[in-house]
């Protein structure tokens, strides 16, 4: 009976060496992730120089300057525009990546597969262009 | 490296998939040709998707004859192509042809851009066809989302209009929370058997368990799973209490887009539920207890509970309508009821006579719905998107034919003996109480639909009896030709199905009976 336990015992041991083991490069990549960008922040703010100035003191945004009381400002739709260009020609990349992989195992079926995909892409963005959205003015 | 074997098979399978690949093209064309082409030739764009829809509707009249009445399984396993989902998807189509025609004049007078309409409509039906045609359920949901998005958007294609946004918000959200809730218990079902194939579902669960109770002890995932994925396509086919959304969008969305997701949606949804039924839900072991009665846990029971609610409340609500869209909107949601009893007859009893009352119904209801929808949109006041029962006041002298169109859609919708709708109703009632187990719920439906009679015939008082009080409204209206052409067609097809329903009846059974070849 202890046998038994025993053996269980050292059989999940040994599972979760190996899982620690598996795991222990991403675990050590991360906290050499952390290490890296919080030092460089610690550096920055205990050994960089420091200027204030009122424009360095605003919030930091992109594209507008936040106004602190007018929450429902309306903003121009080209930002969106761009933000939702952006997400579908991101997703195109993202998704060639496995098939850039993978392409070897699959052949050249799937070639002609991504071109077909590409070329549905490429249909939105002549249509975008032609619509106007890629001029700012 | 270029393996010819492949490559040929390959081939072989676009074959069977040429009805979407000129769905998807014809989209893009479309889209470009509006971009590219001058705004005094945009009104050829609606001649030209009705000419691809068309072709599209050819093909799948030749790939009805060229395939097995098995089916075929295409790129690997996820498509399933048989005689089933090409009469959906020649539903579908009509759908859209119709809709296209009402469209074209009905997007001019409000200004709208068309490419884009015309290109997110064949983009949705794409995305119908594909739900229908398979029996995997994550492609299934990859092509509920496929066809859902762009209807949201068509929704809010009145972008001028509070309402319009406000439908296709609304739609968007309350869709999305369906979505995943239907999601959820697909995931149920993969954790639980590790695939998300009809057949191989079937296999396990046929396998390894007996009855409900024992699912319920040893698997409870499963039921969760089954009452989460009937959730979401209790949502899409608007069964009370899933039907908050359906009378605001319906009233909000231009009245063409109405028209076409009142039947599309509805009617993919209810193929692809069909389907899963068929598949998954109609295993015994998901239906019965161990001494072979029904179980009172099952989802049958769930079915039968919502269907009694749903004609009851639906049918009474309708009836304090004013506006003609949401009356619509009410009916199309018992409309919903009745399909419900075609597949809830078809998983208890096991006659041939109940094969065909779901797909008979569907086409009834197609031609009544869609044709009633752009009767309206003609009507429509300029700048409203909307028609109350005040609106339609003295229309038989307005436009002859356009009412007496309507009457004979309202008719159809209410179950009048000549019109395709009163055999839809009958045969689907008849082959329901001829089980005897439904006998109640047949009672029932009867006694709601003469009260829905009254919400129906009110449309008609208002448009032959009362009269404009000031005569400085009354203009003949200028119906345009395609408009006339998809109304005057549809009027004859709900006639036609009345008058000869047994040939239609018996095609749309052996479509069904196709499904036990093994």
């Amino acid at each position: 009976m202890f046998k038994i336990f025993l053996m269980s015992t050292t059989e999940s041991l040994s599972k979760s060496l190996d899982l620690t083991t598996t795991y222990l490069p991403i675990v050590m990549m991360i906290v050499v992730a952390l290490i890296v960008a919080f030092g460089m922040l610690a550096l920055s703010i205990f050994a960089g120089p420091k200027y204030p100035s009122k424009a360095k003191e605003y919030p930091f945004e992109c594209g507008w300057l936040l106004d602190s009381k007018d929450t429902k400002r309306k903003h121009s739709i080209k930002f969106y525009m761009v933000a939702i260009m952006f997400l579908i020609f991101d997703l195109e990349i993202v998704f060639m990546y496995p098939w850039a992989i993978t392409f070897r195992q699959i052949g050249l079926v799937s070639l002609v597969e991504m071109f077909i995909f590409l070329s549905i892409l490429v249909v939105g963005y002549i249509y975008v262009w032609k619509k106007g959205i890629l001029e700012w003015d | 490296m270029i393996d010819n074997i492949s490559t040929i098979h390959f081939l072989k399978e676009m074959l069977y998939l040429i009805p979407l690949l000129i769905l998807v093209f014809s989209s893009m064309i479309i889209l470009l040709v509006d971009v590219f082409a001058e705004s005094s030739n945009k009104r050829y764009l609606a001649p030209l998707t009705s000419l691809f829809l068309i072709f599209s509707a050819i093909s799948i009249f030749w790939l009805y004859k060229y395939i097995p009445k098995s089916g075929v399984k295409i790129l690997y396993n996820m498509v399933y192509v048989d005689h089933f989902s090409l009469v959906i998807s020649a539903m579908l189509i009509i759908a859209a042809i119709i809709t296209v025609w009402i469209s074209s004049d009905y997007l001019e007078r409000y200004g709208i851009a068309i490419g884009e309409f015309y290109s997110l409509l064949l983009i949705s039906l794409t995305g119908m066809i594909l739900m229908v045609s398979t029996t995997n359920l994550f492609t299934m949901f990859v092509a509920l989302e496929l066809f859902s998005i762009p209807i949201y958007v068509l929704a809010g294609f009145f972008r001028v209009y509070g309402k319009s946004i406000e439908s296709s918000i609304k739609y968007f959200i309350s869709g999305s929370v369906a979505s995943a809730i239907m999601l959820y218990g697909i995931a149920l079902f993969y954790g639980v058997f590790g695939t998300v194939e009809f057949s191989e579902i079937e296999r396990h669960i046929f396998n390894h368990y007996d009855s409900v109770a024992q699912i319920a002890k040893t698997e409870p995932l499963l039921i969760l799973g089954t009452l989460l994925i009937m959730a979401g396509f209790l949502f899409k086919t608007a069964m009370i209490p899933f039907h908050m959304w359906t009378p605001d969008i319906y009233e909000g969305a231009p009245t063409t887009v109405t028209g076409f997701m009142g039947f599309a949606v509805k009617a993919t949804s209810f193929a692809a539920f069909f389907r899963v039924v068929v598949s998954i839900f109609n295993t015994p072991s998901l239906v019965y207890s161990e001494n072979g009665t029904i179980s009172p846990s099952s989802w049958i029971n769930v079915i039968y509970v919502l269907i009694i609610i749903t004609l009851i409340v639906s049918n009474l609500i309708a009836m304090s309508q004013r506006n003609v869209k949401r009356m619509l909107a009410y009916s199309s949601i018992s409309h919903a009821a009745y399909l419900m009893i075609a597949i809830l007859t078809f998983s208890l009893s096991k006659t041939k006579d109940s094969y065909g009352s779901l797909l008979f119904y569907l086409l009834t209801y197609l031609f009544a719905s869609i044709g009633a929808f752009a009767v309206l949109s003609i009507f429509e006041k300029n700048g409203s998107n909307s028609v109350t029962l005040e609106n339609l006041n003295g229309a038989s002298k307005r436009s002859p034919f356009l009412v007496a169109s309507m009457l004979i859609f309202i008719f159809s919708m209410a179950g009048v003996p000549p019109f395709g709708g009163f055999f839809g109703k009958f045969y689907l009632l008849k082959s329901a109480f001829v089980d005897g187990s439904l006998s109640t719920l047949v009672l029932i439906a009867v006694i709601t639909s003469v009260i829905g009679a009254f919400y129906y015939l009110r449309v008609l008082v208002f448009m032959f009896m009362k009269d404009v009080e000031s005569d400085e409204n009354i203009e003949t209206l200028n119906v345009p030709f395609l408009g006339k052409l998809a109304i005057a067609l549809s009027a004859i097809a709900v006639v036609y199905l009345g008058v000869f329903p047994n040939s239609l009846i018996q095609f749309m059974g052996e479509t069904i009976s196709n499904f036990f070849i093994k």
